[in-house]
């Protein structure tokens, strides 16, 4: 704090930090010299024949819109920046509380979930609603909301402590697989055609499971197999020394890739049902019509079935996206909260809900953390309201739009 | 080759309860057939089951012969896509896509592969114009079909169909949504359409199989009873039950 | 390819596959690894090249960083080598043998042991381990830990009286602090100090029958090596149970394991809770999500009750259910933060400064503890009973509601003897799904009183018995706690593990129970 104080007895106190004026005052009296308490609690003037004392008790001094939302030129520091800095061991310390970082943070576990989750769980919702026998529909489809009941907990417990260390060591195996995937499904309807006639599935969709899963199974070992291969030809049995050699990409065990898949583990139900039901609620008859026309059954379902159902899918992800931004347990048990910003998938975050588990239990009553957590816990509130409400308004339009065709 | 079509043998069932008994019998080649009978007759099954959209219903078991214009439609070679593709259907309920008109009617050719612009926008006006509806609509096209009346939706729903130039049109009870003012335009368009289609027609309005119809069938509760030209039917029917049916004693 | 989309069909189709193989994959390895605590594994003696032994379970096999293969090795002592766990590389190893003399021991402190019997002393007994007195060795630690156990029993009787009389203690010294500020006569403080002095008098009595039982178990030693032949002493204290791994049949294995299950349901978590029992967190959980229904099932049931009968349809009704289920999509964490601000600071502290004066300021109320934690997972689950209320009496049909109201029923009699018990199974069902909610989460417990070690249940036998102001442990904290929080997370990971699939097999178990009964209500109303 920087007090300044002109001959007329004009008291000014600015924030150096927030560059806020934070008190003016005058004193009447005159003075020949001033000191400042301890604490910056008050001020004290003398004057010809005693010491004045003025008190004043200023709420929150280094902490402004400024200094939650924008750049900061924090002293130590060659330029301003965003910081989340709230405790240290010196007493000096003066705490950086810039929400930026976590926000940041908040919305790059978000980004990683869904792209992880999407593509999966929108495509099997397409497979249950559109090709499954509903008989066999009616197992998977709780089978697969189970994921949903799944304690966050576990899910960060999983990921933290046993997924992160074994991504570590294959990491190029991993990032192998949705290729292999690609190619697997590429040639499926060839190998299908090969297989149909010694195996017979009654219902609908088995095929996928009986024969799906194994080869599913199998195009994961060999892609550790080539991956691995891969590794020790290329890049010298350590992909992560390579990369971080080469690209100055540095690995944290506990990274964005990791919360992708165990967040996006805990948004695939959600997007799953909530898209599967307004697929499976399309109007039968708009499909028949289709299929009397000569359409297939993919043709039925991405021309009529997926463009009526879209406002519903879009709700889903939506919904999805809430939760994955409010997830607080998987991220602070696997992110590894850092508060930094950094856009690299193998790099930690700190998202806003795990920050607000990690620094309220210390956090003193009242006190400009406190209060600034308090804030954080706000903002996700509306960030999640809001899409909530988008998300239900668009829902309860598609059913009045069903009820109508 | 025979031309028309040919159902011999037919049986049905869904699950364990019986649909269609041993039904056999020969659809005239471009004339108008209609299928009567008291509701869960079987007649709306019997109609599916030309197009193969009972497919789609799980529990059903079939035997018998469908042989349109001499092939089996049953036999493992046959592509259903292509039956369908030649077998168009109008439903009960209309049923135009969420789309705008002109796309309703598109949706067949493009999905058959049709990528030419100007063929398409051929197709569209001629089928808008076999189906009675060019002139309403002609000046909005790329309007949602939401936006018609339900008698215009219906005759949509046929111009979409005949759209694919289908050598059978199936109409399952077409007019039974419809207002007596509506119901008698798609009845004219029957009739105009039957130079080009094989039609076939559900219906258990007898008014209405007497006013469209070349030929007749009753079913009744999955048995065929009697099948000959309407006005056999009508004037001098052969069974007992027919009669009765026709005169109004139950049903 | 294009026209009947088969590929794109098989994409849907491998996508599916992969959902259930994600969901199948996870439950099973959460098996997997948490029925594998239990059970005791061979233990190994495994001689090097350099003529040194290591005795261990052998954990895993992997290639390490240098791309050699290397295996983990759980040789337990941490007392005397620090880790409870050694990597070795597989060329190093000359060979494996699995020797029967091997004995482990199960401590209080220090983790496992692995290592061989020198002697035991028990009450002037002694006698010295060779190869021809095994079993009279062994059936000698046997009786005694018979006996221990029920000197245990002893010393919980004595806890119990102690805990007692310090209970009465505290009580007495508040009663003392509100007449000293009250400023009455000297007399009552002087009986009061009298009353004092004879509880500690009894105090001492019990504390000393404490010591001497302590005293037999500390005089019952057992001295053990490892296998480089350092010595540790052990007393009855020390051991909770022992076995000859490599002797054991199937039969005690099996036995062994089922034991050890009983322990982890039943027990107290020993050594920072990376082993033992679950207990308290167990209970903790029930209770937490008892007071929670409580809570929540007036609440939710009223509210969608009035929402749907009562309230007029209109556009504020509308809105009132988008806000109720935008609820559900509220994070928890800020749920958390709610109880923390509202319940804990607000209510409770203004609790504590109108009724709990005298502790101040130490927090009674004012703090996290079962009551707080609970009402603020009734807040979250508060959406869920009210949608799943709502959808039964919606499926009530009309024509069941008309026919009471034609018999001259009022609206209040047809809503309570026609509409709420037909609608019952499916307020079960909401029900059921909060639990099953309440169960798994843990972010918001984590403000509002949950902790890693209860020193006392929230449920006992002193007055009022129902303690509501006190913490409480928790299941879904307690992996939280052992896997990221305790000092030695890979020798806890197995404790984590079972704590996982416990607390996972509760909520599928409450979830498929809730999705049950609804199939069987939708088949009632179809039928």
């Amino acid at each position: 704090m920087i007090t300044s104080i002109d001959e007329s007895g004009n008291v000014l106190i600015h924030s150096t930090t927030s560059s806020k004026e934070l008190l003016s005052f005058k004193i009447n009296d005159g003075f020949l010299k001033t000191a400042f308490a301890t604490k910056d609690r008050a001020l004290l003037t003398l004057d010809k024949n005693k010491i004045n004392r003025f008190n004043f008790d200023i709420k929150h001094p280094e902490t402004t819109f400024e200094t939650i939302f924008s750049k900061v030129w924090y002293e130590g520091f060659d330029r301003p920046e965003y910081i989340w800095q709230s405790s240290s061991g010196s007493d000096e310390f003066e705490p950086k509380l810039s929400l930026i970082p976590l926000i940041f943070g908040t919305l790059k576990g978000a980004f990683y979930a869904i792209i992880f989750a999407i593509p999966i769980a929108i495509l099997a919702a397409i497979c249950v609603s559109q090709f499954m026998h509903p008989k066999l529909k009616g197992v998977i489809k709780p089978i697969i909301e189970v994921m949903a009941a799944l304690p966050s907990v576990v899910l960060g417990f999983l990921a933290g402590l046993w997924l992160a260390p074994k991504i570590d060591k294959i990491l190029l195996p991993i990032a192998c697989f949705p290729i292999l995937l690609i190619i697997l499904t590429i040639y499926m309807p060839k190998i299908w055609e090969r297989v149909k006639h010694f195996v017979n599935f009654k219902k609908e969709g088995m095929n996928y499971l009986i024969i799906g899963a194994p080869l599913i199974i199998i195009v994961f070992i060999l892609s550790l197999f080539i991956g691995n291969s891969l590794e020790s030809i290329f890049f010298n049995s350590d992909f992560n020394a390579w990369m971080y050699e080469s690209f100055q990409i540095q690995y944290d065990q506990r990274n964005a890739l990791i919360i992708g898949i165990a967040m996006g583990f805990a948004v695939i139900p959600i997007i799953f049902t909530i898209s599967e039901d307004a697929l499976s609620n399309v109007p039968e008859h708009l499909i028949s019509g289709s299929l009397a026309l000569g359409a297939t059954k993919w043709q039925t379902a991405l021309k009529i079935v997926f463009p009526s159902a879209s406002p519903g899918i879009f709700s889903a992800v939506m919904i999805g996206i809430g939760r994955a931004v409010g997830e607080t347990m998987i991220v602070l048990m696997a992110a590894g909260n850092t508060p930094i910003m950094d856009f690299s998938i193998f790099n930690g975050f700190r998202t806003l809900s795990a920050n607000i588990a990690v620094e309220i239990p210390e956090a003193p009553v009242g006190g400009t953390l406190y209060r600034t957590l308090f804030l954080s816990s706000f903002i996700l509130f509306c960030f999640t309201f809001i899409i909530n409400s988008i998300a239900e308004v668009i829902r309860i339009r598609l059913k009045k739009k069903y009820a109508e065709l | 080759m025979s031309k028309g079509i040919e159902i011999r043998n037919l049986n049905l069932s869904y699950g364990s309860s019986k649909a269609l008994n041993d039904i056999s019998l020969d659809i005239k080649e471009k004339q108008v057939t209609a299928f009567i009978g008291p509701s869960g007759c079987g007649k709306s099954t019997l109609l599916r089951c030309i197009n193969r959209l009972n497919d789609l219903i799980d529990s059903v078991t079939m035997d018998g012969e469908i042989k349109i214009d001499g092939i089996d439609i049953n036999s493992t070679g046959y592509d259903v896509t292509t039956l369908r593709r030649n077998v168009g259907m109008v439903f009960q309920k209309s049923n135009p896509f969420p789309m705008s008109i002109y796309e309703n009617i598109a949706y067949g050719l493009k999905i058959g592969g049709e990528q030419n612009k100007g063929k398409i926008d051929h197709v569209v006006e001629e089928s808008l114009k076999q189906a009675a509806l060019w002139e309403e609509v002609k000046n909005r096209l790329n309007d949602s079909a939401f936006g018609l009346s339900g008698g215009q939706q219906q005759r949509l729903c046929i111009a979409r169909a005949i759209a694919i130039e289908p050598t059978v049109l199936l109409m399952d009870e077409p007019c039974s949504a419809l207002d007596p003012v509506a119901t008698a335009k798609i009845e004219e368009l029957i009739t105009t359409l039957k130079d080009d289609f094989t039609i076939v027609i559900v219906t258990h309005n007898m008014q209405q199989a007497s006013r469209v119809s070349d030929y007749t069938a009753f079913l009744f509760l999955g048995d065929l009873i009697e099948y000959d030209e309407t006005k056999k039917i009508f004037l001098n029917p052969g069974k007992q039950q027919t009669n009765d049916y026709i005169s109004g004693r139950f049903g | 390819m294009k026209k009947n989309g088969s590929f794109y069909i098989w994409l849907t189709g491998c996508m599916m596959a992969l959902s259930v193989l994600l969901v199948s994959g996870l439950i099973g390895l959460v098996m997997y690894y948490g029925f594998a605590t239990f059970w005791q594994k061979d233990v190994a003696l495994v001689q090097l090249k350099n003529n040194s032994y290591i005795i261990g379970e052998i954990k895993k096999k992997e290639i390490n960083f240098n791309n050699d293969l290397t295996v983990q090795l759980k040789t337990g002592n941490r007392d005397f080598y620090g880790v409870d766990f050694r990597w070795i590389k597989d060329s190093e190893i000359q060979s494996i043998s699995y020797d029967k003399e091997i004995l482990h021991i199960e401590r209080d402190e220090w983790g496992s042991f692995y290592g061989y019997p020198k002697s035991f002393e028990h009450k002037d007994k002694k006698i010295t381990y060779n190869k021809n007195n095994k079993n009279e060795f062994y059936n000698l630690i046997n009786s005694s830990l018979k006996d221990k156990s029920s000197i245990a029993k002893k010393i919980n009787v004595i806890n119990k009286k102690i805990g007692e009389i310090n209970f009465k203690l505290s009580e007495l010294e508040k009663e003392k602090r509100v007449l000293s500020r009250v400023n009455l006569n000297e007399n009552k403080i002087t009986k009061l100090d009298e009353k004092k002095l004879k509880l500690l008098n009894s105090y001492k009595i019990e504390e000393k029958k404490l010591f001497e039982n302590i005293q037999i178990l500390n005089s019952t030693k057992l001295v053990v090596s490892d296998i480089e032949g350092a010595t540790k002493l052990l007393t009855l204290v020390n051991i909770i149970r022992f076995n000859l791994p490599n002797e054991l049949t199937l039969r005690g294995k099996i036995s062994l394991y089922l034991s050890k299950i009983w322990e982890f349901l039943s027990d107290k978590p020993r050594e920072s809770n990376t082993e033992g029992g679950v207990f308290p967190a167990i209970f903790g959980t029930i209770l937490m999500v008892l007071i929670m229904s409580i809570a929540v099932l007036p609440l939710g049931v009223i509210a969608a009750v009035y929402l749907n009968e009562y309230a007029k349809q209109g556009k504020t009704v509308a809105l009132i259910r988008i806000c109720v289920n935008n609820l559900a999509g509220v994070p928890s964490i800020v749920f958390g933060v709610f109880g923390l601000g509202f319940f804990i600071y607000g209510i409770g502290g203004s609790i504590d400064t109108l009724f709990y004066q005298d502790n101040l300021p130490s927090p009674t109320y004012g703090t996290g503890g079962i009551l707080w934690a609970s009402l603020t997972l009734a807040l979250l689950t508060v959406p869920v009973v009210i949608v799943a209320t709502e959808e039964s009496l919606n499926a009530v049909s009309k024509g069941i509601r008309d026919g009471s109201l034609a018999l001259g029923a009022t609206k209040w009699e047809t809503l309570r003897n026609i509409i709420i018990p037909t609608s019952l199974p499916g307020i079960l069902t909401g029900l059921i799904l909060a639990i099953s909610r309440a169960t798994g989460e843990v972010a918001p417990l984590m403000i509002t009183g949950v902790v890693k070690l209860a020193p006392s249940m929230p449920l006992d036998g002193y007055f009022p018995y129902l303690h509501l102001e006190r913490k409480f442990m928790h299941l879904g904290f307690h992996i939280y706690d052992v896997g990221f929080q305790s000092p030695n997370s890979e020798a806890a990971l197995p404790m984590v593990f079972s704590t996982a699939l416990l607390l996972i097999l509760i909520v599928i178990v409450l979830n498929s129970s809730a999705i049950l009964i609804r199939n069987r209500l939708k088949l009632k109303h179809k039928g």
